[in-house]
């Protein structure tokens, strides 16, 4: 029989899930607790490597003042933790509501682990009432003082690892695949949901053939992994942000905003580019234009040690400086790493220190209700030095303008 | 001249009843208002879908009825086109110089909402690194949850609902068709449910055509196996793995659309060639669970009863050691919703109840065995709105 060789997997290794544990125990002693629990599930992925779907079952990541970890999950999920959680023990209950409510097997546990007087670290004060879940606050269960863990949470999640950036690495190179492949399939006369569709499958077929069995999603933002996708952002209706897809088909001069996301082991960068069916009219070119010089202003502006609402301002300076207020509409950016928005934001009111490991969309845009939107996102690390682009889609107007061929 | 098609979304009329029965209520227990800051019950009370982020958007309702959204800059264009509502008060961003809930303060102090305060929320989650203060500190007021309110009130589903979860289930029905016609041993699960998937949106779109709107973020139709297959289908809650079919593996499916912002549940137990007896033994147990299930459901009784007379099947056969979940749950606008058909649920089912009946049967050498439909309580019993066939034979995929 032939050997099968296992090349090194790809993914957050078990030694650094242990020092984020480390971390919220050593929080846990700062803060006087006698446990920590945790029920958001990107926390719980965070923590313990467990990816799950989100039901009314409650689901929690604990542990207690000695560093000993457990999930606590429903029965239906006991294998699949047990196989994939990097914690000390696996706890289940046999269903919600069940006749004894989940939460209060799980203050039975906390109790039987030594969780008594001592105030808990929380980061909600019980399961939140998510898809009919209806359940007791935990500070109510046990008697005790729950302490907010959610900005500590928050505060690690934003400064990434070396591990955690090299998956946003490889988020951006099949990103930038996914967009190659779906100005590839845009032209007058598809509709939007067609593009869309065959390049998300391209994309997804040609990961799945490069990393193998290996690869995980171990997302629940971006479907199967790959999104790749207009969102109805096509013609005029570009000028609406957070458009949701309308299957529109592409007409010659449309202005429009492809956006290209993929997930590797739960981590994803952003990519969103400006592009033009046909050659650009002049307003076109001067909105264009615009974006690009708010998009460079900014990435300016990154640097470590100063605030994050450094890079905003410059970017109100270039808008004002131009007479363009009118046609702004949302800050800079926003941190992205498990989650598709995360903190800090590169907008006025945020002073958070920008921190070398920290990751940040750079999306500075103008909408106009007769020209569209005109929007790059990129997705950029503070460096030691400065800071440095991870996504590599080109940005100059040649590259974003579409020939018009039929279909 | 323009045709206008007739839309199967809900009607405007039905939103404002369900603003009023949340208006009764508030008067009721002598709310100066209230305040819901969940997008799907937004979703559910304005009609306004929208993609949550770190951006608190809320809907605010004093108790007079006057209706208004709060949202950022960005989506003020979207909440303006809504004839629902009266009022559109908006922030520039999050977190900006002024916190927005410094601004949605006064929103709710020109509406009167204070002192006592009824929403789903102590203020807007902790969610993408949004942070901000609790709604009853900001107010300096007393807020009380009224998420069971609005859980009961969605729970019983109107005519025009009903018919939006039918359309949901038609068109998962394709997906499902098309996922069983293209599995086929040596290819693999993204190959096949990609393609069934793909096709089947596409049809619904051409189909339903322009006034289509999925009010969710994935605007499709799907069908897949979320790696529930061979062995793996032990796992219930299993994720896609890029799994190739083989010959004698035990497959469990999924399959749905979003409609106007309602869902549905298909899931079917399948074979590649034919079961052995094993997996026959099981499926047989299975379908007879479901069967009982079905047999069960009655306006009138607990939804204990339910999973009570399941549980009864599980010990009088000798199959404690398969069961890993109870019957099913309720289904509308989320993938789950309560009430739930659990020995712990004593809710009275109700015609216009919506649930999954899905009783399910594990083993680690022998895969997993669960049919789901959606079914609807009606005046004197149920009704399938699911409608794929459930017996071996269709079930089976020849080599």
């Amino acid at each position: 029989m032939e050997e099968t060789l296992i090349g090194v997997p790809i993914g957050i290794p078990a030694a650094e899930y242990r020092q984020r544990q480390e971390r919220l125990r050593a929080e846990c002693s700062a803060q006087g607790a006698g446990a920590a629990c945790v029920f958001d599930a990107d926390y719980v992925k965070y923590y313990s490597g467990f990816f799950y779907s989100i039901t009314e079952r409650p689901l929690a990541f604990v542990m207690n003042a000695q560093g000993e970890t457990a999930l606590f999950v429903p029965r239906l999920e006991q294998e699949h933790a047990r196989a994939h959680g990097c914690v000390d023990e696996v706890w289940s209950y046999p269903e919600y509501p069940g006749l004894t409510h989940p939460m209060a097997i799980l203050a039975e546990r906390l109790r039987d682990w030594g969780v008594r007087e001592a105030p808990l670290l929380a980061d909600e004060d019980g399961y939140p009432w998510v898809l009919g879940y209806r359940g007791p606050a935990l500070s109510e269960l046990l008697a005790g003082s729950v302490l907010s863990a959610r900005a500590f949470i928050e505060d690690c999640l934003n400064v990434k690892s070396d591990l955690e950036m090299d998956l946003l690495r490889h988020s951006a190179i099949w990103g930038n695949y996914g967009l190659a492949r779906l100005v590839a399939h845009t032209r007058p006369g598809r509709t939007e949901t067609m593009a869309s569709q065959r390049a998300t499958a391209e994309t997804w077929q040609a990961m799945l053939a490069a990393y193998g069995p290996h690869y995980q999603a171990h997302t629940s933002y971006y479907g199967d992994g790959a999104r790749v996708e207009y969102r109805g952002q096509i013609g005029r209706n570009s000028a609406i942000p957070h458009a949701i897809g309308n299957n529109l088909t592409f007409q010659e001069g449309d202005t429009l905003i492809g956006e290209s996301t993929v997930a590797v082991w739960g981590y994803s960068v952003e990519l969103e580019r400006t592009l033009f069916l046909g050659a650009p009219g002049e307003a076109q070119r001067f909105l264009f234009r615009h974006m690009l010089a708010l998009q460079e202003t900014a990435i300016a502006a990154i640097q470590p040690g100063q605030p994050c609402s450094i890079v905003d301002e410059a970017v109100r300076a270039y808008f004002i400086e131009h007479d363009l207020e009118r046609y702004r509409r949302h800050h800079v950016g926003h941190g992205i790493g498990l989650r598709y928005h995360e903190g800090p934001f590169l907008d006025v009111g945020d002073h958070t220190l920008m921190q070398p490991g920290m990751v940040f969309t750079v999306e500075p845009g103008l909408f106009d209700a007769n020209w569209g939107g005109f929007r790059h996102s990129d997705t950029v690390r503070v460096t030691d030095s400065g800071n440095e682009l991870l996504t590599l889609y080109p940005r100059d107007l040649e590259s974003c303008t579409l020939p018009v061929v039929e279909r | 001249m323009a045709v206008v098609p007739a839309s199967i979304a809900i009607a405007e009329d039905e939103y404002r009843a369900r603003c009023a029965h949340l208006q009764e209520h508030c008067r009721d227990q002598g709310y100066d208002g209230i305040v819901i800051f969940d997008h799907q019950y937004i979703l559910y009370y304005a009609g306004f879908a929208f993609i949550p982020t770190e951006r608190p958007i809320a809907f605010a309702m004093n108790v007079r009825g006057e209706r208004a959204l709060f949202v950022p800059r960005l989506e003020v264009e979207h909440a303006q086109s809504l004839a629902l509502i009266d009022r559109v008060d908006h922030y520039l961003e999050y977190p900006d110089r002024r916190h927005p809930m410094a601004l949605f303060a006064q929103t709710l102090q020109e509406m009167g909402i204070q002192g006592r305060i009824g929403a789903d929320r102590d203020g807007y989650p902790w969610v993408m690194g949004y942070r901000g203060p609790p709604l009853s500190e900001l107010m300096a007021a007393e807020v009380v949850s009224i998420v069971a309110t609005i859980e009961d009130q969605m729970m019983v589903k109107s005519p025009a609902e009903v018919a939006l979860i039918a359309e949901s289930c038609k068109w998962g029905n394709l997906a499902h068709m098309l996922l069983q016609r293209y599995t086929r041993p040596g290819i693999t699960e993204t190959e096949v449910s990609q393609r069934a998937s793909d096709e089947a949106t596409r049809a619904m779109l051409d189909a339903i055509g322009p006034i289509y709107r999925s009010q969710s973020w994935y605007g499709n139709a799907s069908a897949g196996y979320r790696g529930q297959i061979g062995r793996n289908a032990a796992i219930p809650h299993a994720l896609a793995n890029n799994i190739v079919f083989q010959e004698g593996d035990v497959l469990v499916t999924g399959a749905g659309a979003a409609v106007w912002g309602y869902t549905s549940e298909l899931e079917r137990t399948m074979f590649i060639g034919p079961p052995t007896a094993g997996q026959r033994r099981f499926f047989d147990h299975m379908v007879a669970l479901q069967d009982l299930a079905l047999a069960t459901i009655e306006p009138g009784r607990p939804c204990a009863d339910v999973d009570r007379a399941v549980r009864a099947y599980y010990e009088e056969h000798d199959l404690w050691s398969h069961w890993k979940h109870h019957v099913g749950h309720a289904i509308g606008m989320r993938y789950h919703e309560g009430p739930f058909l659990d020995h712990g649920d004593a809710t009275i089912i109700q015609p216009g109840m919506l649930f999954t009946v899905e009783p399910g049967l594990y083993s680690a050498e022998l895969g997993g065995y669960r049919h789901s439909d959606t079914v609807l309580v009606t005046e004197d019993g149920i009704e399938f709105l699911t409608y794929y066939p459930r017996d071996i034979e269709s079930l089976t995929i020849p080599v």
